[in-house]
C-alpha cells in the first residue's frame, strides 16, 4: 500500500507544488479566492444577489455566485447604469513566485462594445485589455506576490454594452525558484476562434469557394435574434389556445397503473 | 475498520455495473454503491398525486413543478452523497446519488452508436467493430425491452412501439427515412419478467415498473451493498489490492481478485485521480470529455400533429436531418409533445404584434408547429477536460465556448435542410449557447485504437493487471446516440470476459 490519497488541502497538479483553480474553489474560499463587487466609490463588498426590481430586471442571480459554477460575469453587472463591477482576487497562503494563467471570453454573439479586463498584482497593473466577441483572451503571468498580497482580476465595460456574460478560468500555481521583486514575465494573446470563420463561411460572408450555399437571411436572423420580451397580451392568448388544444390531447393520455414486481432483497449497507 | 474479501468487486450499480454482475452471475460477485435504494413505489405514488393535482397551466409546457418534485424524489438522503458537481446549468442529473446514480434520466432512448461513429477516425477511435459488439447490443435490447420501429435495420427491437406506423406515414412526403426512436419501454403484455408495463406518463425516473426507469428494474436479481462510498483504490505496483471507503460513518477496507470500476462517467475519473495510479497514465485520464449540447428548431409542418402519440419521452428520428455536419454528429428528433410556455413566448416574440401574425398564431398554426430537437455531440477533438479534485469535478468549458460558432453553423445547415423539405422555420432556441453537458460523461478513460487509450479492448486499465472500467468514460466516441445501451452492451461483454478468466 504505497500511495496516499491527496487531500483537498493539497491540490493535485503534475509538477506543481501548489495549484489553486478558480473553478474548483468556486465559490469556496479554502484556496484563497475571494469574489467581490466593486462599487462606484471603489469599495469592495462580497457579491450578493440583489432583490428583483424594475431596475434589476436583468439576471442578478449570477451575482450571488451560488448557482453559476462557471462564475459568469453577469450582464447586469455591466449595465451602463449600474456601477458595481465584479472583481475576483486570489490571496496566496504565503508570498513567493507564482504562475498565474487565465482565459476569458465573452459568451454571447450579441455582445457589443468591449469588456475591459485588468490583471493587478499587489496594486501593480500588469495587463489591461479590451475584449470583444468572439475573441478569447489568454494570459500567463510569472510574478512574485508579497506575503499578504493578492492577484486581482477586474472587469469593466467600455461604451453601452448588453449581453456581456463572460466566462473565465484562472489558475495560480507556485513557480520554481525565488523571483526578485519587480521582475515578472507576461505573455498574453487575444485570438478569434477558427469556428467563427467557419460560421461566416456558412453564412456566406466568407471567401472560401468550398463554403456551403449561403443561408437565407431570415434563418440567420432567427438564430441571432436577441432574446426579448414578447407582447404579454399575445402570449396570454397563445397560452389559452395551447391549454385548450393540448388539453384535448392530454385527455387521452394514459394514467399510471401500478404493478407488483419481484425485487432482490433490500440492500445492506457496507461490506459484511 | 472492517475488512472483507471478494472474488470480483464491482463499484457502482448503474447499468455499467449491474450489466457486468448480471453476466458474471451471482457467485463471488459483489456490487457496491454509494447511494441508498430508491423506494420506487413511494416515489411514484407521490409523483402520481402531484400529477393529478397539477395546475391547468401545467397541461402544456415542461411541467417544471413536477420535474422539480421528480428531482427531489431522486435525491439521496445520505450526508456523504451531498456533493455538488459544478458542471453546467444542464447538469441537474448529477445530483442523483441514489442507487444506480445517473443511469436514469435518459427518457428510455436506447439506440446503438451509429456505424459512422464506430468507423470514424480521429484523436480517439473505436478499437472494436460494431459487428463485434452486435450480439451484446442484442442482449441489451432484450434486457432493456427496447421497442421501436420494426422496419429499421439500425437496431433490434423486442416489439413495435405504438405509433411507429403513424409517424412513418406522416413524415413519408417530407422525410422518407423518419422513424420512431428506439425506446427501452416495456410495451409487450406477454412479458413475464420482473418489469411491468410502460405507463406512458413520460416520467421514467420515478416509474416503478419499466425498463427505462432504473437499472435495478432491469437487473433485479443483483444484490447491491448500498450506502458504501469508495474513497480510493490501493495499489501495489500495477496490482490493485484493496479499496478503502466509508459506510454508515465507518471506515472499511475490501480486497478482491478483480475490481470493476463502474461508478459513473464523473466518479470513474475522480476515483482514479484520488487513487494515485501507478505510471504516467494519470495525465491521460479526464481528457476528451464528450457530452451533448442541444438546440430546438420550431418548424411549421404541412399537416397537423397528433400530440402525445408516443408519450412524452418518445420522438421521431429524422435521418435526413441527422448525421455528421462540421465533424459533429447531430441527431434530430421531432418531439410530439406540446410546445412549452417558453416556446410559445418565443413564437410570440418572433411574430411581433402585427395583426396578421396574431391571426396566424391564433388560428390552427399551433397544431402544425413541432419542436425539432437537435442533439449535437461534442467530439473528442475539442478536448474538453474533466478535472477532478477529491470528490469534486468540473468541466473545463473554454474549448466548448470556442467552438460554439461551429454549433451555430450546424444548426443553420439543419434549418436550411428543413426549409428545403418544406418545413418552415418559425423560431430557433439556441440552448447550445447557454450550456451543455451533464448527461453522457463519455470518453475520459477511453478504449481506442491509438496511443491515447486508457483501457485495453477488454476494458482493463492499462498498467494494471486486475482493474477494469465500464461506463460512459470508456466510450471513445459516443456520437449522437447516447451511451446507455452501449454501456449495458459493453458491461455484458466485460462480464463474459471476466467469467472466462475466472474459469
Amino acid at each position: 500500500m504505497n500511495n496516499a490519497a491527496p487531500t483537498t488541502d493539497q491540490p493535485c497538479g503534475p509538477g506543481n507544488s501548489y495549484l489553486a483553480d478558480s473553478q474548483f474553489d468556486y465559490p469556496g474560499q479554502a484556496h484563497g479566492w475571494r469574489y467581490y463587487a466593486l462599487n462606484a466609490a471603489n469599495e469592495f463588498s462580497p457579491l450578493q444577489a440583489l432583490p428583483a426590481s424594475a431596475a434589476t430586471a436583468t439576471p442578478l442571480a449570477m451575482l450571488g455566485c451560488d448557482d453559476d459554477p462557471h462564475a459568469r460575469v453577469g450582464r447586469d453587472v455591466l449595465h451602463p447604469g449600474y456601477l458595481r463591477r465584479p472583481c475576483i482576487q486570489w490571496h496566496p497562503r504565503e508570498g513567493g513566485s507564482y504562475l498565474v494563467s487565465g482565459e476569458i471570453a465573452l459568451m454571447n454573439s450579441l455582445a457589443t462594445g468591449a469588456l475591459n479586463v485588468r490583471v493587478i498584482v499587489d496594486d501593480v497593473e500588469f495587463l489591461s485589455h479590451d475584449l470583444v466577441y468572439p475573441q478569447v483572451l489568454t494570459f500567463e503571468l510569472d510574478v512574485a506576490v508579497r506575503a499578504g498580497g493578492f492577484v486581482r482580476l477586474l472587469f469593466t465595460t467600455e461604451g453601452l454594452i448588453d449581453h456581456k456574460e463572460a466566462l473565465f478560468y484562472l489558475r495560480a500555481r507556485s513557480s520554481d525558484g525565488p523571483r526578485p521583486p519587480g521582475r515578472h514575465q507576461l505573455t498574453h494573446q487575444s485570438t478569434t476562434p477558427a469556428a467563427w470563420q467557419r460560421l461566416n463561411e456558412v453564412l456566406g460572408h466568407g471567401q472560401n469557394p468550398m463554403a456551403a450555399t449561403p443561408l437565407p437571411g431570415p434563418l440567420a436572423q432567427s438564430l441571432f435574434r436577441p432574446q426579448g420580451v414578447a407582447d404579454p397580451a399575445l402570449v396570454q392568448l397563445l397560452q389559452e389556445g395551447a391549454v385548450q388544444r393540448y388539453g384535448t390531447a392530454l385527455g387521452g393520455f394514459r394514467k399510471p397503473r401500478f404493478f407488483s414486481i419481484q425485487r432482490a432483497p433490500s440492500s445492506t449497507p457496507g461490506p459484511v | 475498520m472492517s475488512s472483507t474479501d471478494f472474488d470480483t468487486l464491482v463499484i457502482g450499480s448503474g447499468f455499467a455495473g449491474l450489466s457486468v454482475a448480471h453476466a458474471l452471475g451471482p457467485q463471488g460477485v459483489a456490487v457496491m454503491d454509494r447511494g441508498e435504494p430508491l423506494d420506487m413505489a413511494a416515489a411514484s405514488s407521490q409523483f402520481d398525486n402531484a400529477w393529478q393535482d397539477r395546475p391547468a397551466a401545467a397541461m402544456f409546457g415542461h411541467l417544471a413543478p413536477i420535474q422539480d418534485l421528480e428531482t427531489r424524489l431522486m435525491a439521496s438522503r445520505l450526508e456523504q452523497n451531498r456533493v455538488s458537481l459544478p458542471l453546467s446549468h444542464m447538469s441537474a442529473n448529477t445530483l442523483t446519488q441514489v442507487q444506480g446514480g445517473n443511469s436514469n434520466l435518459w427518457g428510455g432512448f436506447a439506440a446503438r452508436i451509429t456505424p459512422e461513429t464506430f468507423a470514424r477516425d480521429g484523436v480517439l477511435a473505436w478499437p472494436i467493430t460494431l459487428a463485434e459488439l452486435d450480439p451484446y447490443y442484442a442482449q441489451a435490447e432484450q434486457l432493456l425491452r427496447v421497442h421501436g420501429d420494426p422496419q429499421t435495420q439500425a437496431h433490434s427491437v423486442v416489439g413495435p412501439l405504438p405509433g411507429w406506423d403513424h409517424w412513418r406515414n406522416y413524415f413519408q412526403p417530407l422525410f422518407p427515412q423518419a422513424h420512431v426512436t428506439p425506446l427501452a419501454k416495456n410495451i409487450s403484455d406477454h412479458h413475464a419478467g420482473p418489469q411491468g408495463l410502460c405507463q406512458g406518463n413520460g416520467h421514467c425516473a420515478v416509474c416503478p415498473n419499466d425498463a427505462k426507469a432504473r437499472p435495478a428494474n432491469v437487473f433485479p436479481a443483483v444484490e447491491v451493498m448500498g450506502g458504501s462510498r469508495v474513497d480510493r483504490i490501493v495499489f501495489e505496483g500495477g496490482h490493485a489490492v484493496a479499496i478503502e471507503g466509508q459506510a454508515n460513518g465507518e471506515r472499511f477496507e475490501a480486497s478482491f481478485k478483480r475490481l470493476v470500476v463502474a461508478s459513473g462517467g464523473l466518479e470513474n475519473v475522480a476515483l482514479l485521480h484520488r487513487s494515485g495510479l501507478p505510471g504516467a497514465l494519470l495525465s491521460r485520464i479526464g481528457h476528451h470529455y464528450q457530452d451533448h449540447s442541444a438546440c430546438n428548431i420550431l418548424g411549421v409542418l404541412p399537416q397537423p400533429l397528433r400530440r402525445f402519440h408516443l408519450g412524452a419521452e418518445g420522438g421521431v428520428v429524422i435521418p435526413e436531418l441527422s448525421g455528421y455536419i462540421e465533424g459533429i454528429e447531430v441527431k434530430t428528433v421531432m418531439l410530439p409533445v406540446s410546445l412549452s410556455a417558453a416556446q410559445i413566448e418565443q413564437l410570440a416574440h418572433h411574430a411581433g404584434s402585427t395583426a396578421a401574425a396574431l391571426a396566424q398564431l391564433r388560428g390552427d398554426a399551433l397544431d402544425h408547429i413541432a419542436s425539432f430537437y437537435l442533439q449535437m455531440e461534442v467530439p473528442p477533438e475539442w478536448d474538453l477536460e474533466l478535472r477532478t479534485r477529491g470528490h469534486e469535478a468540473f468541466i473545463h468549458t473554454m474549448p466548448y465556448l470556442r467552438q460554439v460558432p461551429l454549433l451555430d453553423a450546424v444548426v443553420l445547415q439543419v434549418a436550411q435542410r428543413m426549409q428545403a423539405a418544406g418545413v418552415r422555420v418559425a423560431a430557433i432556441e439556441p440552448f447550445h449557447r447557454l450550456a451543455f453537458g451533464g448527461h453522457h460523461y463519455s470518453g475520459t478513460t477511453p478504449m481506442s485504437r491509438n496511443e491515447r487509450r486508457v483501457v485495453d479492448n477488454n476494458l482493463r486499465l492499462l498498467g494494471t493487471d486486475n482493474v477494469y472500467i465500464n461506463g460512459g468514460s470508456v466510450i471513445p466516441r459516443c456520437g449522437g446516440s447516447g451511451p446507455t445501451l452501449t454501456i449495458a452492451a459493453l458491461g455484458l461483454r466485460l462480464g463474459e470476459h471476466l467469467a472466462q478468466l475466472r474459469g
